[in-house]
């Protein structure tokens, strides 16, 4: 018999969202829907980082803090024999250092557009640009609304029906065109991360509607609770299928979810966060959760069944100043490693990192810590101040992941999904979505290989091939190699690229023509290569 | 534990470490001259000083064809040859080669355990029988002509039960979560050539950490037989022109390390397309019996084959060195173990014997041996339908000249002798002293230097 979700339990921060619960279009299914309550952006902090009372050691890998590029200059004392005047006018306000102040660009929109989306349509980062920093982010992390899908929708060709509960591929692309068409890019951007972050791959959930259901969930969270996000995903039917969670029973504890929900998604391995006890422990509290198994329909009837729940007591964290223990379930297993004092830095690093390339400096790190903290966990305040930051205007660029690159491609040249070659394509290259490689997620390492770049390659050639040149273009019209380049960049959205790319383009294309070659035809030629070179040229790689 | 001081990229924080060049070589800012007689390369500096590690593969120019040529010429050779195979996620030893009169084993894995009777009996320890469905890798064992090292329990001192971090200790070769180069890359850093990036090569969707290098290219790519750059209409001299402008945009130096690793990967893969025009994409030859079921692993073994018998216009082999990939499957068995480690562990099994046949056939086994590993083993008591994540596991080292036998011994599963105060197999033997073997005894090199604080007892291969 099932029984009722179990309350959660844990002592909680004061909640600063308000949810409700909505009901999914055609399903039976609710999700939650919280916005954060306007008193608590009062308490958002822009200014100073507020020093937090507990250090735990930095997330594995994380750096020694290393002066930020924007970091206000050191003043030199003055020379006490040359005092200066006394000044005539009050002294500046103390400057943001986590406020990026620099010139606010088309170059720092389309940067901004391919960072937090999945790079500019035609004349987007134009208008991004006119709005200012603050406004242009906000227009971002702030959408009204629902969201809108903007222009053609998914047409397969020879008349194949679009079927993306059912068909192979067809969920790759369903997402795909969300990317390309949505209005609210950030949104897609985010939902991605967190599929990344809580990586399920069909591969073992093998249900296109469970993929794209825990896809809904994940994308009804990105700019709400952490907190939120974390509970729901632990009864996802999706991952309880992925991480064993329906296996998971008194007597035969099954580790699976409970050692991935502290290494990959709240706190971090091999930085005392936890013990191999713990995950033992966290599993018993994990457990309770079953389905049925029905043909020809697969697993049904999610439920936690407290006859299949551990309900003796557990303990957490023992020997730590914050151990815990009690009869803890599922909710409360969420609860305290979110409570965990190794979370929050692990949260904020790990979240920095798919916007940006370089560590924080400590002050920032600590600051977007307090602000996670104080804004109850809201995803959308971290990321609204990273997207702010210098050091994504300032520092080096971002690989993009295949599926930004791909979608990025499409909405440069105008296009909708029209073609099932992106399943493979986005395979190749790396990325095939619902797909991710293991519970870790992507390796953003291997985006740039001789394999992965190959399969860029061939997923340029696809998304190039609506516009391929012929001789009849060219009919009769002369070109410099250099207005041949030019309407090549034009033609993938004007990227900038650095001299030394240029040069070896422009010499490429002023290369004379070879004896017996039509003009029309060489052209045409030209102009079809040069615009390959340009979508794969390295520089386009990144953002 | 130690944490990394100046690396940073989501794939590290997220695996506590993985192996990338350009990591643990001295800190030299723009501008500096690089030290001299280091090897190293501005790009390699110039990635180090950003303090961003990068998975970069070598550090070397784009060559002329001419030069390119030369290059493979330099390095071109009979040379020994290492394939890696790894079985992703944590193969359960006790059902690979099973205790299976071990009344603890039969207390331990009430629904999983292996029923006598169902395998052969391992000849070299009478206590264990094979699998059913690892019959392709007894069949090598009772082959006369091969050689097959067998580590019923091997693994590291204080196991490490995620993952992620004891693969990366597996492929780095230390049990260090911020070592940054392969223990694999290593050997060919010291044997390899700059801009030969066939010489390591990952028979996988992407490169494998193991061949992480700091200054020789190395490559990935499932696609050996057609690694070649077209595009639609382009042809003829101009698609010449643009496979050549295509390199050359990978030589374009970059200030920024990101930017610099999308060019290193476009001037390695420019070269990779030139140095694999030669292998064709022919069935393998009668009488090496792949299995019937088509698998992503019986592909790329075939194509590791064609690989490895492949030769150049001058007739010389192709300088390959070093393959990785993964084996059939994933062994990550939390739930369904019987079914999934069954099917996956035949086609793994059957495939490498068939494999191990397809060298033999083309006159190439005398210079390969073959390693299969996994990060760790399973839990010895089920949870019900599956097994969690343990310690000491199996690993596997076939070839002609391979001294068959055991790799330390099964210790079984008694408290204290064989399981630890977690319930897991102990390990009888150090994966670093078995790669200290391969290097010494296999490819005739020091292992001081690529494999640090190894044991000092080595099992003897050869």
């Amino acid at each position: 018999v099932a029984s009722p979700k179990p309350k959660r339990k844990v002592v909680k921060k004061k909640k600063k969202v308000v949810c409700k619960r909505v009901r999914i279009k055609g399903t039976k299914r609710y999700r939650k829907v919280c916005k954060p309550v306007k008193k608590a952006k009062k308490k958002v902090p822009k200014k100073q980082p507020v020093t937090t009372p507990v250090t735990p050691p930095p997330v594995s890998g994380s750096p020694t803090p290393t002066p930020s590029p924007a970091a206000p200059p050191v003043t030199t004392p003055p020379d006490p024999g040359n005092l200066p005047p006394p000044p005539v006018e009050p002294p500046p306000p103390p400057e943001d250092p986590l406020l990026y102040k620099g010139a606010f660009g088309v170059a720092q929109a389309q940067r901004l557009l391919w960072r937090a989306g999945f790079g500019p349509k035609p004349g987007e980062a134009d208008a991004l640009a006119a709005m200012g920093l603050q406004a242009a982010v906000r227009s971002l992390t702030r959408p009204v609304g629902a969201a809108t899908l903007v222009g053609a929708p998914v047409t397969l060709p020879n008349g194949t029906p679009f079927a993306p509960n059912d068909a192979w591929g067809h969920d790759h692309l369903w997402w795909l065109d969300r990317m390309v068409r949505s209005n609210q890019p950030l949104v897609e951007r985010l939902t991605l991360i967190f599929h990344d972050w809580f990586a399920t791959s069909n591969s073992g959930v093998d249900s296109h509607e469970m993929m794209i259901a825990q896809n809904e969930l994940i994308r009804s969270h990105v700019l709400g609770s952490f907190t939120d996000l974390v509970h729901d995903l632990t009864i996802d039917h999706a991952m309880l299928l992925w991480l064993s969670g329906i296996d998971n029973r008194r007597n035969a504890i099954n580790e699976n979810y409970g050692r991935e929900l502290m290494e990959l998604f709240t706190l971090g391995a091999d930085r005392g966060a936890y013990t191999e006890t713990d995950v033992r422990e966290l599993a018993r509290a994990l457990s309770g959760w079953r389905a049925d198994w029905q043909d020809p329909d697969g697993f049904v009837n999610f439920r936690f069944d407290s006859n299949r729940f551990d309900s003796a007591t557990k303990s957490l964290w023992a020997g730590t100043a914050y151990a815990r223990s009690g009869n803890f379930n599922w909710s409360d297993a969420c609860s305290l490693v979110l409570e965990n004092p190794y979370h929050r830095s692990f949260f904020v690093l790990k979240l920095w990192s798919y916007f940006i390339p370089s560590p924080p400096n400590a002050a920032t790190q600590a600051a977007l810590e307090s602000l996670y903290v104080d804004s109850g966990r809201s995803i959308a305040a971290v990321v609204e101040a990273i997207l702010m930051h210098p050091d994504l205007y300032l520092g080096a660029p971002l690989v993009k992941p295949p599926a930004v690159y791909n979608a990025g491609l499409l909405r440069a040249t105008g296009q909708t999904i029209a073609s099932e070659a992106w399943v493979w394509l986005g395979d190749m290259s790396g990325q095939m979505l619902f797909y991710p490689p293991n519970v870790s997620g992507w390796n953003d390492r291997a985006w740039l290989d001789t394999s992965t770049l190959y399969g860029r390659w061939s997923l340029a050639n696809q998304a190039l091939s609506p516009g391929e040149r012929t001789s009849a273009h060219y009919s009769g019209s002369t070109e410099t190699g250099t207005a041949a380049l030019a309407t090549a960049i034009a033609y993938i959205g004007s990227p900038a690229l650095s001299p030394g790319t240029l040069a070896v383009l422009q010499a490429f294309a002023d290369q004379p023509i070879p004896a017996g070659e039509s003009q029309a035809s060489w052209r045409a030629l030209r102009q079809n290569a040069l615009r390959i070179l340009v979508a794969t040229a390295p520089d386009f790689q990144v953002c | 534990m130690a944490n990394c001081c100046d690396d940073f990229t989501r794939s590290h924080l997220l695996r506590g470490s993985v192996a990338k060049a350009g990591a643990g070589l001295p800190i030299v800012e723009p501008g500096m001259p690089i030290p001299a007689g280091t090897g190293l390369t501005r790009r390699s500096m110039l990635l180090r000083s950003a303090g961003l590690a990068l998975a970069v593969y070598g550090a070397g120019k784009t060559l002329t064809p001419q030069a390119f040529e030369a290059a493979v010429a330099e390095a071109a050779g009979e040379h020994r040859v290492l394939v890696s195979i790894f079985m992703d996620g944590g193969a359960d030893a006790l059902s690979l080669l099973a205790p299976v009169n071990d009344a603890r084993y039969v207390a331990l894995r009430p629904s999983l355990r292996i029923l006598p009777g169902a395998g052969t009996t391992f000849a070299a320890d009478s206590r264990l029988m094979w699998h059913p469905s690892a019959d392709g890798l007894r069949q090598l064992w009772d082959d006369p002509g091969v050689g097959v090292a067998v580590a019923p329990a091997i693994g590291y001192d204080s196991p490490n039960q995620s993952h992620f971090t004891s693969r990366h200790f597996w492929e780095v070769g230390a049990t260090d979560p911020t070592a940054s180069t392969g223990w694999l890359g290593r050997y060919l850093d010291r044997v390899g050539s700059v801009n030969v990036p066939i010489q390591g090569l990952s028979l996988d969707n992407s490169l494998s950490p193991q061949l992480a290098t700091s200054t020789v290219a190395v490559a990935a790519t499932t696609n050996i037989s057609d690694y070649q750059f077209w595009a639609r209409g382009v042809w003829g001299t101009m698609q010449d022109r643009m496979r050549a402008t295509y390199g050359q945009l990978g030589a374009v130096s970059s200030v920024d390390p990101i930017t610099a690793q999308a060019r290193q990967a476009q001037a390695n893969s420019a070269q990779l397309s030139t140095d694999l025009a030669s292998v064709g994409s022919g069935s393998p030859p009668a009488g090496a019996n792949y299995p019937a079921a088509n698998t992503g692993f019986k592909t790329r073994l075939q194509a590791t084959a064609r690989l490895l018998g492949a030769t150049n216009g001058a007739g010389d082999h192709l300088p390959v060195r070093c393959v990785t990939l993964g084996a059939q499957g994933g062994y990550d068995t939390h739930s369904n173990q019987t079914t999934d480690f069954s099917n996956n562990l035949l086609a793994t099994a059957s495939n490498i014997r068939a494999f191990w046949r397809d060298l033999e056939l083309r006159g190439v086994s005398d210079r390969v041996v073959i390693l299969v590993w996994s990060e760790f083993g399973r839990r010895p008591a089920e949870n019900g339908s599956g097994t969690d994540h343990g310690a000491a596991g199996n690993a596997f080292v076939i070839g002609k000249d391979v001294k068959q036998g055991l790799i330390g011994e099964f210790p079984g599963l008694a408290a204290g002798t064989g399981l630890d105060n977690a319930g897991n197999l102990r390990a009888t033997s150090d994966f670093r002293a078995l790669y200290c073997s391969l290097l010494e005894q296999w490819f005739q090199t020091e292992s001081q230097g690529i494999i640090p604080s190894a044991p000092s007892a080595r099992p003897t291969l050869f």
